[in-house]
């Protein structure tokens, strides 16, 4: 049975049959290539897969950072009842500055080295999400009693991320802060207008290991008191499983399966996820992890039919000559995959212990893979 | 018992830092500050660590890239610290080292043949001959022979480092020193790279050391482990008794950071304490115990005292004054190192191997 | 590995490398300004390579008068009129651009090789070997070229010869620069260490690995720097202490022309023009290369 209907309870944001093409000197690359997502209300919702996916041009699609040309967006995305895609730049502006936040992936490079922490923060509690502000009342704003107080919201907020001595960094530049509280100030910044969505972009990618932990463990504590909704992009499927309610498995620019983190994880079943669960190494020992042969589909030239059959152990002539319907197989759960038809047997769907074996086996002469 | 292919011996690597007009030395940056540690011929040795722990510059040390300021480096009984150019000359052709970014890595403006035929022209292979050992070469990193005349920007990530792996194989070295190879690489070419120099080690009976920040790569992977923190070994043991019993507090937060993918691991990590506070820089080592800043045990001792490396139990050894029976009295919450007896069980009987 | 299959696979390797050239190419191409530039330079030179053929009196570039055809204006017979001695001033033109031509090829054939060494050198030893080099370089590059042009060739005879001299001893120092910055971020590149570590010698490492990666830089700059070549002849000619009459230099016609402006117009104008048409050339064939180069560095 084919999944049609948002997966999400009470939903917050709807994209439907989203589609991005880029032009390019060499032709049009269809990069995504027909998604559905859904967000529903204080829901935790991760975007997982690897390297050229599409999970990061979905994100930037839903909040337009895509320059069109050359990209070109076509579908429905929906945010409390509004269409965003027919809105105007300005109203969407309006609508993003004031209930989405993104914390943006790369603490480094994200904040402005010329002013201090304090300054932008600030500016960020006053301006934000009014984009239309004129020159006069930026002057009044900027140089009124107004400043203070958002001045006490940004410390505030600076506690409330745990950023050590806030007093202080409100006062230094983001080269005199680490890559943990550079992280904290880029996640305060976002919360500081009370968004209703939050989308996190490979937080913590470039962070060390045990920072990395304290800032997931600080992004948990602050969803539940906010009451967010969040998006997360990520290719660590260990990171989407200690924070999402539910998942979404991104490959080749499609959705290949989406599942509540908790059935996702305990029973992977479209080759690909159960391939790259196979392929994250074990902290208990045992097997070796396996890795997936071959590489990702080349936009400019996508395969027919299952954007993953190249690559699948399983696939059949069928794969490769149609898409693959999306057919749900429980509560919130779906997978594109032939296997997965009501008319095909439990025993002929793949455990990842098999996937794992298939994978195993010794690859032949590279033509092309990894 | 033969003698290991590699010593380090309380390796040290100042960085001066200079100040001022005429530009004295006022500081130094202890990148690395008394490392120790040896690799048998055939094994490997997994070195792990997060930023300003020093691990990069103890390879770049070792190879000859930069110079010691203190300590020695021994390959194969001779000490190799600060190589004359003639030494270093004879150790090319026998330690070899493979970088973290697969780009960087290769010359942008020269094809794959002509990049790998470098090392190769070195060891003195005619010219005629190049291109069949180039051949050689990529297949066995199960590469074909088309990639011989292709540029860098037309591989992928996993390929690049395919051919960095063959470049350093092209002198038949002994040890490789491999920097974060699969930092920069996607899980599923991630496993596949691994695999591949697990092959390529049992073939050629390569020693290895293997620096990474990501300790669950290593668990099936290394004979042994050593945690490295601000530039100082914290915790070396056989890499099964650091993963299943971690002593040190740093070790234990490591492996509890780590996010897991199945309940099972879940349950063997250690409990998990988020550590306090940043990691301090190198040019501005703690007192004490480097740790003691973030450790959720510390005591006054911790940053009174340096603590010593010592072997505990006969297996490992930790930098930790928990360890210490001289501090016995000063810790009253000692981590439970038996935690990870429960989880000895759970291992047994999930997997075949011991 | 057979005879057969070692072609079969050049075949089609060199298919995908004809791909790329042609990749380039389209790109260069869908630039308007590149392919003017590129469009411009090509007729100039071949003009000039072709003078004596092209010209409708090429024996007027030299010594020749004829003083019952003086000032003429623009007409059929001389389309850009003549000069205030009978000669006509398109087939002056013409040799002209041959003398610029050279003016380009001497100073920047001598200048960008010595420039272009130094600065590997000095980027890639560093120490006091940069120190000397580029200290050198900095004190070259504190004198305007046009005045140590003017000051050479004042003391020395008011040659072309000396003129080119003059700019080419002062022309090494920019590629120098541009080089030396270069490698000196480079010499830390990974690849220059594996290149080390793989046993290569230090000449293998500049000239192969990292001089390979300075020549889109170097060769935008040369293009562009043509120009100016062009334009500190042309000033020095316009003084008179560069090309000397009667030789056709551009500048010196302008020079020559400006006693009779404004009713015979047309020498100084037309010679100006020809100096104009040459360095825009130049200079928007080498924007076109830096974005052509830009936008492959940034893929």
């Amino acid at each position: 049975m084919r999944l049609d209907e948002p997966v999400a309870e009470n939903p917050l944001l709807t994209v439907e049959d989203l589609e991005v093409g880029f032009e390019s000197f060499d032709g049009l690359a269809e990069v995504i290539d027909g998604v559905n997502l859904s967000i529903g209300k204080g829901e935790v919702v991760t975007i997982a897969g690897e390297t050229g996916c599409g999970k990061s041009v979905t994100m930037k699609s839903i909040l337009r950072l895509l320059n069109q040309p050359p990209a070109r967006v076509s579908g429905e995305i929906t945010f409390d009842g509004t269409e965003l895609l027919s809105l105007s730049d300005r109203e969407f502006e309006r609508v993003k500055g004031q209930r989405m936040s993104l914390v943006f992936q790369d603490p480094m490079s994200s904040l402005n080295p010329t002013f201090t922490i304090g300054e932008q923060l600030t500016d960020t509690a006053q301006f934000g999400g009014d984009s239309d502000t004129g020159v006069v009342e930026f002057f009044r704003r900027r140089f009124s009693g107004e400043r203070d107080e958002a001045h006490e919201r940004v410390l505030e907020m600076l506690r409330e991320v745990q950023m050590p001595d806030p007093e202080n960094i409100m006062d230094s530049y983001p080269t005199q802060l680490s890559g943990g509280m550079r992280q904290r100030a880029l996640i305060a910044q976002a919360l500081l207008n009370e968004p209703d969505l939050l989308i996190a972009d490979e937080i913590g990618t470039a962070l060390d290991v045990t920072i990395h932990d304290q800032i997931l463990d600080l992004l948990k504590d602050l969803i539940e008191n906010h009451d967010l909704s969040v998006l997360m992009i990520t290719h660590n499927l260990g990171v989407a499983r200690q924070v999402s309610d539910r998942v979404y498995v991104m490959y080749g620019g499609r959705i290949v399966e989406t599942a509540p983190t908790d059935e996702l994880f305990e029973n992977p079943k479209h080759p690909y996820t159960q391939g790259l669960i196979a392929s994250i190494p074990r902290l208990t020992g045992g097997e070796m992890a396996t890795g997936i042969d071959g590489s990702i589909p080349e936009y400019l030239d996508p395969p027919p039919g299952c954007r993953f059959a190249p690559r699948c152990p399983y696939a059949t002539a069928e794969c490769e000559e149609a898409r693959p319907e999306m057919y749900e197989r429980g509560p919130q759960t779906g997978v594109e995959c032939v296997l997965y038809d009501e008319a095909v047997p439990a025993s002929e769907q793949p455990t990842v212990e098999e996937t794992r074996s298939h994978m195993t086996r010794r690859p032949s002469k590279q033509t092309g893979g990894d | 018992m033969s003698e290991p292919l590699l010593e380090v011996d309380d390796l040290e690597k100042y960085f001066p830092v200079k100040s001022g007009i005429i530009k004295r030395t006022s500081d130094h940056v202890k990148a690395v500050d008394g490392v120790s540690f040896d690799i048998a011929r055939g094994e490997t040795l997994a070195l792990i660590g997060e930023s300003g722990s020093g691990k990069s510059t103890v390879a770049r040390t070792i190879i000859g890239l930069t110079g010691a300021t203190g300590g020695t480096v021994r390959f194969d009984g001779e000490d190799i610290t600060n190589a004359t150019d003639e030494q270093l000359a004879r150790l090319r052709s026998r330690v070899q080292m493979v970088f973290q970014d697969p780009t960087s890595s290769l010359n942008p403006r020269r094809t794959i043949g002509k990049s790998l035929a470098v090392p190769l022209k070195a060891r003195g292979v005619a010219t005629s001959d190049l291109r069949e050992h180039v051949v050689e070469l990529l297949e066995r990193v199960e590469l074909n022979d088309e990639y011989w005349n292709k540029y860098p920007h037309e591989l992928s990530g996993g390929q690049k480092q395919r051919v960095n792996i063959a470049r350093a194989l092209a002198v038949e070295p002994e040890l490789l020193l491999l920097d974060e190879p699969t930092s920069a690489l996607d899980v599923s070419v991630q496993a596949k790279i691994i695999a591949l120099l697990e092959e390529l080690q049992a073939e050629f009976g390569l020693t290895y050391l293997f620096i990474t920040h990501d300790l669950s790569l290593v668990r099936n992977f290394a004979d042994e482990t050593a945690v490295m923190y601000l530039g100082e070994i914290q915790e070396r043991g056989p890499t099964e008794e650091v993963f299943q019993r971690p002593r040190h507090p740093y070790s234990r937060a490591l492996l509890s950071a780590i996010p897991v993918t199945t309940d099972e691991e879940e349950a063997y990590k250690p409990r998990h304490e988020p550590l306090r506070g940043e990691i301090p820089s190198p040019r501005d080592v703690p007192t004490g115990c480097r740790f003691h800043t973030r450790c959720p045990y510390a005591t006054d001792a911790c940053s009174a005292d340096e603590p010593q490396f010592v072997a505990v139990d006969a297996g490992p050894s930790v930098r930790c004054h928990i360890y210490d029976e001289a501090y016995a009295d000063a810790f009253d919450d000692v981590p439970e190192v038996a935690v990870a007896a429960v989880a000895d069980e759970t291992v047994a009987s999930n997997t075949n191997e011991p | 590995m057979s005879a057969e299959s070692a072609s079969v696979l050049d075949r089609v390797v060199s298919a995908e490398r004809r791909e790329l050239w042609q990749r380039s190419w389209k790109r260069f191409t869908s630039r308007p300004m590149s392919v003017v530039g590129l469009g411009i330079i090509v007729a100039i030179v071949l003009l000039a390579v072709f003078a004596p053929v092209v010209a409708p009196y090429p024996e007027h570039a030299g010594k020749f008068t004829d003083f019952s055809n003086t000032l003429q204006p623009p007409s059929l017979d001389h389309p850009l009129g003549t000069d205030h001695v009978g000669r006509d001033v398109l087939s002056r033109i013409l040799f002209g651009y041959r003398l610029s031509l050279m003016l380009v090829g001497v100073v920047l054939g001598f200048g960008v090789p010595v420039g272009v060494l130094l600065g590997l050198v000095a980027g890639y030893y560093g120490g006091w070997v940069e120190t000397i080099i580029m200290r050198a370089t900095d004190t070259a590059l504190a004198l305007p070229p046009l005045v140590m042009a003017l000051a050479i060739t004042s003391a020395l005879e008011p040659t072309l010869t000396n003129a080119m001299i003059a700019i080419a001893a002062l022309w090494w120092t920019w590629h120098a620069r541009l080089v030396q910055s270069i490698v000196a971020s480079e010499r830390s590149e990974e690849y220059v260490q594996a290149a080390k570590l793989a046993g290569a010698s230090t000449p293998h490492i500049l000239f192969r690995e990292i001089l390979p990666n300075t020549l889109s830089p170097i060769l935008v700059k040369v293009t562009l720097d043509a120009g100016f070549v062009i334009l500190i002849g042309a000033g020095l000619s316009f003084i008179g202490v560069g090309v000397q009459p009667p030789q056709p230099g551009l500048g010196t016609m302008v020079s020559q022309g400006t006693s009779y402006l404004p009713d015979s117009w047309w020498v100084s104008v037309f010679s100006g023009l020809a100096i104009f048409v040459l360095v825009m050339g130049f200079n928007m064939l080498g924007d076109g290369l830096r974005d052509l180069f830009d936008v492959e560095v940034n893929r």
